[in-house]
């Protein structure tokens, strides 16, 4: 059993994620054609990150050493950022688990009345499907690895239930909700911190309009220009000519604009398997108060989400820079910085100044996490064949709360996923009795 | 020819999937057009088009009819949405 598992592992991303996708497809009844053509194009996305992943090695890592030696700059960690993280998610068996297992246990947990939401947002799944792979691979035990996947699916879920009034109120859309991976892990820390706030006077009420703002600094956020100015600022580090500095800015220019492209393969291969998916739960939810569970690029469109999401890419590398004990170099992630903080938008109502301060301190804790992932995410990494041996990665995307506590208490073994449970029961008492009011 | 833009914070997942949908709108009731994604963001230069397609209520004004494509998305109230669509573009 164990080796025929290795020999589909040993496949490859590219071969074995295909496959996986499309025997899932024929179970939830996409059809042949359909299945396949989900499947591949999932691979076909896949096999042009791995293309943009070279420019990486090509380019940016000879500069990166340069650098290390010429300052002692510690930053060795690349961010590979959220599609290779979902690339390296989704080629373990964890992985290839992931979508019936979370499926599964979403319809029963709809079915007990345990949650409201039915989460289609099938890509993000890739966060649960991350944890399950690193607790798989520190204790060499499948299910103990399901198990962590699992429970953060649900934690998901509850975040999700616990904003769903909020979020639909701040975006003007009935009946969804946001369980994304990354965005339901940010929620418990702005709602601290949006407590916090309502006793500081001076944040209390702040009303700093910056709308106008938004026009001058939106070309900030463009992937094309935080890689070229990204690019001369390496460049200059590493003492470079113009030759090979002009070079540099073109590969970190290449990377920004290339790894979002193939993402978007991605997401449109796993498309069909959403669709069918939404029509099973609306088929046997229907009449019951469901929230459609979606990814948080849905509330990116929020103009606080947008300003903040783009005053917090200088930030991130100033951070990065001087967080002593941090080894993340922000990269590929930088353009998705609006991801980060969406959440704290919709918790502070909009409200510009408390959404900045929280992701300030939000982004501190991903480098910090990122940097303490970095390990696992490697060795899954150089596993799933997306990136290079010898290369440091992680990425900006896995600095994920839900990831750090769910992977360390996981660790503990069959104790560890026994607490994990009991929290999530009384997490769902508590989402059930506080959640959210618009 | 109409020029329809659909929208979404990245101009990526949720706008690919919402412009499926309207293009199948679209093809259903002999709309002659073309149709392109964008970020809500840049909508500003995409004044000429004729229809904008949001993946969330924009209160900004651009002088161009807007669509929520939500429910698209969502499952719910997709008939409605379509027949706005189809009004705005037929007249």
């Amino acid at each position: 059993m164990e080796a025929i598992l290795d020999y589909i592992l040993s496949l490859g991303s590219t071969v074995f994620v295909p496959i996986v996708l499309f025997v899932i497809g024929l179970i939830f009844g996409l059809g042949f054609f359909k299945s396949i053509k989900s499947g591949i194009t999932v691979g076909v996305g896949f096999i042009g990150f791995n293309l943009a992943v070279g420019l990486i090695s090509s380019f940016l890592s000879p500069a990166v050493n340069l650098i290390v030696e010429r300052f002692g700059f510690n930053l060795t960690v690349i961010d590979l950022g959220s599609g290779a993280g979902a690339g390296v998610a989704f080629s373990t068996v964890v992985g290839a688990l992931i979508i019936p297992s979370v499926f599964i246990l979403n319809v029963i947990l709809l079915a007990i009345g345990a949650t409201k939401t039915m989460n289609i947002d099938i890509f993000n799944y890739s966060h649960y499907a991350f944890t399950g792979a690193v607790v798989h691979s520190v204790t060499g035990n499948l299910i103990l690895g399901m198990g962590a996947a699992l429970v953060q699916a649900a934690w998901s879920l509850l975040s999700a239930d616990y904003t769903a009034k909020r979020v639909q109120n701040e975006l003007g859309v009935e009946s969804i909700s946001i369980p994304q991976g990354y965005a339901a892990s940010s929620v418990p820390l702005f709602v601290i911190l949006d407590k916090i706030y309502s006793k500081i006077p001076f944040l209390q009420n702040s009303n700093l309009d910056i709308k106008g703002l938004q026009k001058k600094v939106g070309f900030m956020g463009d992937p094309v220009i935080i890689g070229g100015i990204l690019g001369i600022i390496l460049s200059l580090l590493s003492g470079y000519g113009f030759k090979d500095g002009a070079n540099l800015v073109m590969g970190v220019c290449g990377i920004m604009v290339l790894f979002p492209r193939m993402i978007k393969i991605i997401v449109e291969g796993l498309m069909p398997l959403s669709e069918a998916a939404k029509g099973f739960f609306a088929k046997h939810f229907s009449g019951k108060e469901v929230y459609i569970g979606l990814d948080s690029a849905v509330t990116l469109g929020h103009p606080t989400t947008m300003i903040i999401g783009t005053v917090l890419i200088p930030i991130t590398l100033i951070l990065a820079a001087i967080l002593p004990g941090n080894r993340v170099l922000p990269l590929a992630d930088l353009a998705f910085a609006a991801f980060f903080i969406c959440m704290a938008t919709i918790i502070h109502k909009g409200n510009i100044l408390k959404t900045l301060i929280s992701g300030i301190i939000n982004m501190i804790g991903i480098l910090y996490i990122a940097t303490w992932i970095s390990p696992y995410f490697t060795k899954l990494a150089e596993k799933g064949g997306v990136s290079e041996t010898g290369d440091k990665v992680s990425a900006l995307w896995a600095g994920n709360v839900f990831d750090f506590i769910i992977a360390n208490v996981g660790f503990l073994g069959y104790l560890g996923l026994a607490i994990l449970i009991v929290a999530t029961c009384f997490i769902a008492i508590f989402v059930k009795r506080n959640a959210l009011k618009d | 020819m109409k020029k329809v833009i659909v929208a979404c914070g990245t101009g990526m997942a949720t706008s690919s999937m919402i412009a499926e949908k309207v293009r199948a709108v679209l093809e259903d009731n002999q709309v002659d057009y073309t149709l392109s994604q964008a970020q809500l963001s840049e909508l500003d230069m995409y004044k000429e088009a004729d229809l904008f397609v949001t993946a969330m209520r924009v209160e900004e004004d651009y002088g161009v009819p807007m669509v929520v494509g939500t429910p698209f998305l969502v499952g719910i109230g997709e008939a409605e949405a379509a027949a706005k669509i189809i009004e705005i573009l037929k007249k």
